[in-house]
């Protein structure tokens, strides 16, 4: 019959089964489940709860989980090595793409001076010296002025000579 | 090659060191991300993504011997975001693509397989109502095998702890698991 003694002992039980009581303490239950039937098949419950939970074999994954972690880790790699960092290195590119910008005003400054309000054209163009093909050269040159990229043609010719184009000849 | 070695491998870039870290550790992890997520596949998926995590942030990671607490750890804060995207906890259930056998399957019956298979899921449903920093060390010591010692060694709480919880963890199992572990009273 379990009195107020077992249970004290039932408290104590789990830790006198997995080794962590007191030597004081361990030697109260150990006396006490040697004269106690109750508190002794509560003691082969617990320890029986050890064993088949030891006989218990852990889950286990349906497939290899490695591939799909290798596949992922070299991913996320090539990703990173496309993306902009941040950080120290976000900084220098930013320096870098400023300076370019810079390099290229300069460049157009110097090619076309502020003041200068006539385009230049080849002088293979400017050689032609009749009016048509001067008005020709004229329209050109403008239009790389205002869209290099939609005239690259002039825009070329107008780096390499910055020879002005002549005036449209005046008409009567 | 010992944890340490490999852990600092790894540190470094070491793809094959890690892969070994993988298949030493994925199966305590997968059974924690399991006991939380409830359910295999997302289970699967997430000790996958844990690990793709440890690797980013294993640079960081100072001390080696630590590293079996701190990958359990990102393993279960996953599992409890994917737990939390997925709804309510979901129970542990589901056929077994890969059966586990425990002791000596071939010799025993289609009946008795049944009745092992019936109480392994009746098990890890028990495991999976624990907290789960018990979870942790019933998988540690009873699933995986490691002595108490190594244990308190690598999750870095002391001997004391680890024997409490499991103390306390069989305490809450033994009520759960009455019909495999009582016998008849007194």
């Amino acid at each position: 019959m379990r009195g107020d003694m077992c249970d004290r002992i039932a408290n104590l039980l789990p830790e006198y089964e997995a080794g962590s009581l007191s030597e004081g303490d361990r030697a109260k239950v150990a006396a006490h489940l040697e004269r106690c039937d109750a508190c002794r098949w509560e003691a082969a419950a617990l320890r029986r709860t050890g064993e088949l939970l030891s006989q218990t074999e852990p889950r286990r994954p349906t497939h290899d989980l490695w591939p799909g972690v290798a596949a992922q880790l070299s991913e996320r790699q090539t990703r990173r090595a496309w993306r902009v960092p941040f950080g120290p290195a976000r900084r220098a590119w930013s320096v870098v793409a400023a300076a370019l910008m810079l390099v290229i005003l300069v460049a157009g400054l110097v090619v076309h001076p502020p003041g200068c309000r006539v385009p230049v054209a080849a002088p293979q163009l400017v050689a032609a010296a009749d009016a048509e093909a001067g008005q020709y050269a004229r329209w050109h040159a403008e239009a790389s002025m205002t869209g290099g990229l939609a005239d690259s043609c002039a825009l070329a010719l107008l780096v390499s000579t910055g020879k002005p184009v002549p005036e449209e000849p005046k008409t009567q | 090659m010992d944890e340490r070695a490999l852990v600092a491998r790894a540190q470094q870039g070491d793809r094959e060191a890690f892969a070994q870290l993988l298949r030493d550790h994925h199966l305590r992890v997968y059974n924690l991300a399991a006991y939380i997520v409830g359910d295999r596949t997302e289970a699967e998926d997430v000790t996958q993504q844990a690990f793709v995590r440890a690797w980013e942030e294993l640079p960081r990671l100072r001390d080696p011997q630590a590293f079996t607490a701190w990958v359990n750890r990102i393993a279960r804060n996953l599992a409890r975001d994917r737990a939390r995207e997925g709804g309510a906890r979901a129970r542990f259930e589901g056929p077994q693509p890969d059966p586990p056998e425990t002791g000596n399957a071939e010799a025993r019956g289609p009946e008795e397989s049944l009745v092992v298979r019936e109480r392994e899921q009746d098990i890890h449903r028990a495991v999976a109502t624990l907290s789960e920093a018990h979870q942790e060390v019933v998988v540690m010591h009873h699933l995986e095998g490691k002595p108490v010692v190594e244990i308190a060694q690598q999750l870095g709480v002391p001997l004391g702890t680890v024997l409490s919880r499991l103390a306390r963890a069989r305490a809450a199992l033994r009520r759960k698991l009455a019909p495999h572990v009582e016998d008849d009273r007194p």
